[in-house]
């Protein structure tokens, strides 16, 4: 698969909101949001659409309601309510009026749109005759998440992934609560892992990303929409257990990335990548180490020392807060870097 | 000798009148087939590849002859054009727009005003059904046609002429 190398101002969000955001917006909508406060803007994470209820955003962990001419207020009252039409001529913007054309996405719950953004949605499910989630109707509901390619986000761990005594990959296991900046982290150190970057005395590897949830390297029709470096194999969609195992026989990566870490079968596919003599660089949600510790899957895990370095991460402190560095046997380990309180 | 003149272009403007008549009768079943090949392409997008209709109505259109292929055209830019349409709104705009250029009957545009309503709005498996109703009525409306243009094309190509000789008759 090729890898679009495409360069990407990650500060600048104006050009973003224009060219990215605004286009799947109806008119009204979009001239609200491109109306935003500047500082608004300029950390906006996440717009609300939802049937009947006040437009509302999220920037830099805080909340606000947004009139029609873009002005924000904390009180509900305030925001423009979104009416039926908003919300059809949303649906038809994201999905190109085409819905026959994502029922994988109506399935999943989400879909992308060009510039790797996310976005949620929710409505009626609508079932099979046995009961199986078949898709999507009557969407009510959409959540836009900006997605920042944020460069050098690895810069505070990357010493951490490295065995100091040996200049080798350590295996690695970020955990994290949901919104702390993990898979932002994962794309930078793929990126740093890919291009050579990521230590002097480590040579570029190839690397493998298996994106389940399309949110690594955020692919559009099979297009990645970050800079995921030059020697980085992206198979997009594909569940997490066999992806791994058909990345390793096909593209015989040097290290495999994946996110979120949960399913059985997760777990046997990482260890048997681990005994192939790949590594690999996954998360998990969490808190912190006695989740690993309890949860069946990643105590099995850790029992066999499948990783041997556990990044705990946490929002204490903004995005990607270091909480605590521990080893193979989930051992506290000093870095000179985190903070201690 | 202006008599003479004047006879020869009566003659002439009725003969091309009835050739135009005759043409329309010629055109509305073509049209239709042109439609239906349409549909058909449409199928193949929906089916095997999901192609966006955006995507699919431009493949089409860079197809099909000029009136439907514009018709497709339409549909495709205006799909894009940030409005946030649905397909059947951007369908039934075309169709309104096309009209001077569509030779077809009332009851064709109601086939295809009808089809237009469930364009994009389902999944696959419903796409491709109302596809096949569509070319199956599209079909039937084509097959008129053709009875209405073996039995009125010829008739007006000599009909127009013929009109014209009688009212050169009158006048002399």
């Amino acid at each position: 698969m090729i890898v679009h190398n495409r360069p990407q101002t990650s500060l600048d969000i104006d050009p973003v909101l224009r060219d990215q955001i605004a286009p799947v917006l109806p008119q009204r909508l979009r001239q609200a949001i491109l109306s935003l406060p500047e500082e608004v803007r300029h950390q906006l994470e996440e717009v609300r659409i939802r049937l009947g209820r006040p437009l509302q955003v999220y920037y830099g962990g805080r909340e606000a309601f947004v009139t029609l001419a873009g002005l924000t207020s904390p009180r509900v009252e305030d925001g423009h309510l979104v009416t039926d039409e908003d919300i059809a001529q949303t649906l038809n913007l994201m999905t190109n009026s085409s819905l026959y054309a994502l029922e994988e996405e109506l399935k999943r719950g989400y879909l992308t749109i060009p510039g790797g953004h996310r976005v949620g949605l929710a409505g009626r499910a609508l079932l099979d005759g046995t009961g199986q989630l078949r898709g999507l109707k009557e969407i009510t509901t959409f959540n836009l998440r900006i997605a920042r390619d944020v460069r050098h986000a690895a810069e505070q761990i990357r010493h951490l992934l490295i065995d100091s005594a040996a200049y080798r990959l350590h295996n690695t296991l970020l955990i994290s609560p949901p919104q702390c900046g993990k898979t932002t982290l994962l794309r930078d150190l793929a990126r740093h892992l890919s291009t050579g970057t990521l230590h002097a005395k480590l040579p570029p590897l190839k690397v493998g990303i298996v994106d389940e949830r399309s949110e690594i390297a955020a692919s559009w029709r099979g297009i990645p929409q970050h800079d995921l470096g030059p020697r980085t194999d992206v198979l997009d969609a594909c569940p997490k257990a066999e992806g791994m195992q058909m990345l390793i026989r096909s593209m015989s990566p040097n290290v495999l990335v994946t996110d979120e870490i949960g399913r059985p079968e997760d777990g046997a596919a990482l260890l048997e990548a681990i005994h192939a003599g790949v590594h690999v660089v996954t998360t998990a949600h969490g808190f912190g180490m006695h989740e690993v510790r309890n949860r069946p899957v990643l105590r099995q895990l850790f029992e066999q020392g499948a990783f041997t370095r556990y990044i705990v991460l946490s929002r204490r402190r903004g995005p990607c807060t270091i909480e605590g560095v521990y080893d193979r046997r989930g051992e506290r380990v000093q870095t000179g870097s985190e903070d201690h309180d | 000798m202006i008599k003479l003149l004047g006879g020869v272009l009566v003659l002439a403007a009725s003969t091309m009148a009835g050739f135009r008549i005759a043409n329309r009768y010629g055109d509305r079943p073509k049209q239709l087939r042109h439609f239906v090949s349409a549909l058909k392409v449409l199928e193949t997008e929906i089916f095997y590849a999901a192609t966006p209709l955006p995507e699919a109505c431009q493949r089409i259109a860079s197809r099909m002859p000029a009136p439907v292929g514009e018709f497709f055209q339409k549909i495709s830019d205006k799909l894009r054009d940030g409005r946030g349409l649905t397909g059947d709104g951007a369908w039934q705009e075309a169709l309104s727009e096309m009209r001077g250029k569509l030779i077809l009957k009332e009851t064709d545009r109601d086939v295809l005003r009808q089809f237009g309503r469930t364009l994009g709005v389902s999944d696959r498996a419903d796409q491709i059904k109302h596809i096949h109703l569509g070319v199956a009525h599209l079909t039937a409306e084509e097959a008129g046609a053709r009875d209405d243009q073996a039995r009125n094309e010829k008739m007006w190509r000599y009909l127009g002429a013929l009109l014209g000789l009688a009212v050169l008759i009158l006048l002399y």
